[in-house]
Formats: structure tokens, sequence, C-alpha cells
């Protein structure tokens, strides 16, 4: 019974030490056939992959598909990749998220529309506003609508700015990790987050303006050159 | 200045401290119109993509799929190595055979 209880509390304590093992360890046991490693990999990078994936191609359904292959692509890889030449196995991922979202554009044959209907207006208002008297802007920024442009600000941002930005926000990098993947100082980094942090608004504010327009009465082309219905 | 600041504040939202942006505003009011759209937009971002979670049973669906294609990838290393390591003796013992003719 001791030695049952014993053996359960190696196994959980090993499985536990596992779950805090770098990836580099992990890439190397999954390399020797642990498929435990590579459960503790899945678990560390399927959602951020999915998240990348869902920016690039704003469906939920195809983000899975392509979070799922990018792993499938890591395991049939994994022979190749031990010994991880970095710390974080993400980069590597990332990079295939990123071919994989221009392979199912590729296969579209065109660009496609976030589907949900993105009310970049509020969130304009928001990055706009000095004075405040209306709701918060966390408020603001939690609505669906407003998070389906700011999906779609991001999927137009300039390539070096989108990186740095996906890969802190999402892969959570620090900035020196950032700078060594693109090859920048921490101060580069800085400033390229801070663009694109400029950018993000001067890209939700050109999805806001038809809208603008279409309110007051005016006609006028929307950011995809597709002419607006007037309301009155 | 508004670069630190804004580094400074992503750092919390990563670290799950969601600080009121109001606070850093009325820290900095001679600052405000330059951070408001630095720090709404770092907000946006982090909220977005904090709220896009994959679906449990999609995740485990892929997870199960990559455990399948590890055993794959390992049987087929193993199949090489067996038919290399044949392979290697064929050819250990023709040598040795050529070598004794």
């Amino acid at each position: 019974m001791v030695e049952t209880l014993l053996f359960i509390q190696a196994l959980l304590t090993g499985r536990a030490s596992l779950a805090q093992a770098s990836d580099r360890e992990l890439v190397a046991r999954t390399a020797r056939g642990d498929g435990a490693a590579l459960e503790i990999l899945h678990k560390r990078y399927y959602a951020k992959l999915y998240k990348l994936a869902l920016v690039k191609v704003g469906n939920e359904d195809d983000a899975h598909d392509i979070a799922s292959e990018a792993f499938l692509r890591a395991v049939q890889n994994v022979l190749k990749l031990d010994p991880l030449s970095s710390a974080s196995l993400y980069p590597w991922l990332h990079t295939v998220v990123q071919n994989l979202a221009v392979d199912h554009y590729r296969r579209m044959g065109q660009v496609e529309a976030v589907s949900d209907t993105p009310d970049s207006g509020d969130l304009l208002s928001v990055f706009e506003r000095i004075e405040d008297p209306g709701p918060l802007p966390e408020d603001i920024v939690a609505r669906k609508q407003v998070q389906a442009a700011v999906r779609q600000a991001l999927a137009a941002l300039p390539e070096i700015q989108a990186q740095a930005v996906f890969y802190r926000f999402i892969g959570e990098m620090s900035l020196a990790e950032i700078g060594e993947q693109l090859g920048k100082s921490e101060g580069a980094v800085k400033s390229l987050l801070h663009r694109g942090m400029l950018h993000l608004r001067g890209r939700v504010r050109e999805m806001a303006e038809p809208r603008r327009r279409t309110t007051k009465g005016d006609t006028g082309k929307d950011v995809h050159g597709d002419t607006l219905t007037v309301r009155r | 200045m508004s670069t630190e600041i804004l580094s400074q504040y992503v750092d919390e939202l990563l670290a799950g401290r969601e600080r009121p942006l109001q606070e850093y505003l009325l820290k900095h009011p001679d600052k405000r119109e330059e951070l408001l759209p630095l720090l709404v937009g770092a907000l946006a971002v982090h909220r977005t993509l904090r709220g896009a979670e994959p679906k449990a049973s999609r995740e485990e669906a892929s997870r199960r799929r990559a455990v399948e294609e590890l055993a794959k990838v390992m049987a087929e290393r193993d199949d090489l190595t067996r038919k290399g390591a044949l392979t290697r003796l064929v050819e250990r013992l023709k040598r040795a055979l050529g070598g004794g003719g």
C-alpha cells in the first residue's frame, strides 16, 4: 500500500517537474518518443497558435485547423528540431502558423473579411477621446464587435510591427527575445511596439471613416473599395 | 518616454495586472494626449487576444492527433534504423566476402 502511494507520488512529481521543463528538454524528450513531453508542449502553445491564426485568418474553425496542423508539422520535424536552437519552440511554431495562413489565403484565392461586423467607430472614439465623460475604455474594448475591429486592424499591421506585437502579446516573449528573433536591439523592439500601436489607431480610423460618412448621409467607398449604402 | 511607459504597461497587462488605464493617464496628465492611443491600443490588443480562447474539444482533438503522429514518426524512425542496420550488415558481409575471395 505504502509502496503504491510512493509510486503514485513519484509519478505525480515527475509529471509536475516535466511541466516546468524547458522547451529544449521537452523537444529532446519528444524526439525520443515521449508523448507526455509532447502533451506539455501542446498545452503550452496551442492556445497561442490558435490566437495568432485567428488574427491572421479571422475564422475560428480555420484557426483551429492551422494551430493543429502547426503541431503536426512540429512532430514530423521533431528529429530535426532536436537540439532546439533557441530557448523557446514558439518562434518556430509562429513561423509555421504564418506560412499556413498564407497558404490558406492562396487556397481561398482572396483575402477574407473578418466574419463579425467590426464596430471600429466605438474604438476610435476611445482612442481619440481626451476628456472622458463616457464609458470607460476598459468597458468599450471588452465588446465583441470592437475586438473584431482590433483583430482586423492587427491583421493589417506592417509585417515587422505585426511580428513584434504578436511575439510580445501572444508569444509573451521578452523584449530581448524578440530582439534576438528580429535581429534588433531592445530599444528598436520598443519602438516597433510603439509604432504598431499608432498604426493600429490609424487603421481603426480608416475603418471607421466610411461608417462616419454614411451616418452623415454621404456616399463613399469602404476600406475594401466597396460602395457603401447610404443610411438616412 | 511614452515608449517606456507603453512597454511598462504591456508588462503589467501580460503579468495579469490589468491596472486601469485611467491611473496611468492621471499619473501623466501632460502626456495624456500622446499616451491615450498607445495605452488604449495595448489594452485593446491584450483584451482581444486574451478573449479569443480555443474550443476545448478542438484543442483536445489536436493533442490526440499530435501524439498519434509522434507514434507514427517514431515507428518510421525505428523501421529506418532497422533497415539501415541491416543494410550496413549486408555491406559489411559483402566487403568481408569480397576481401576473402
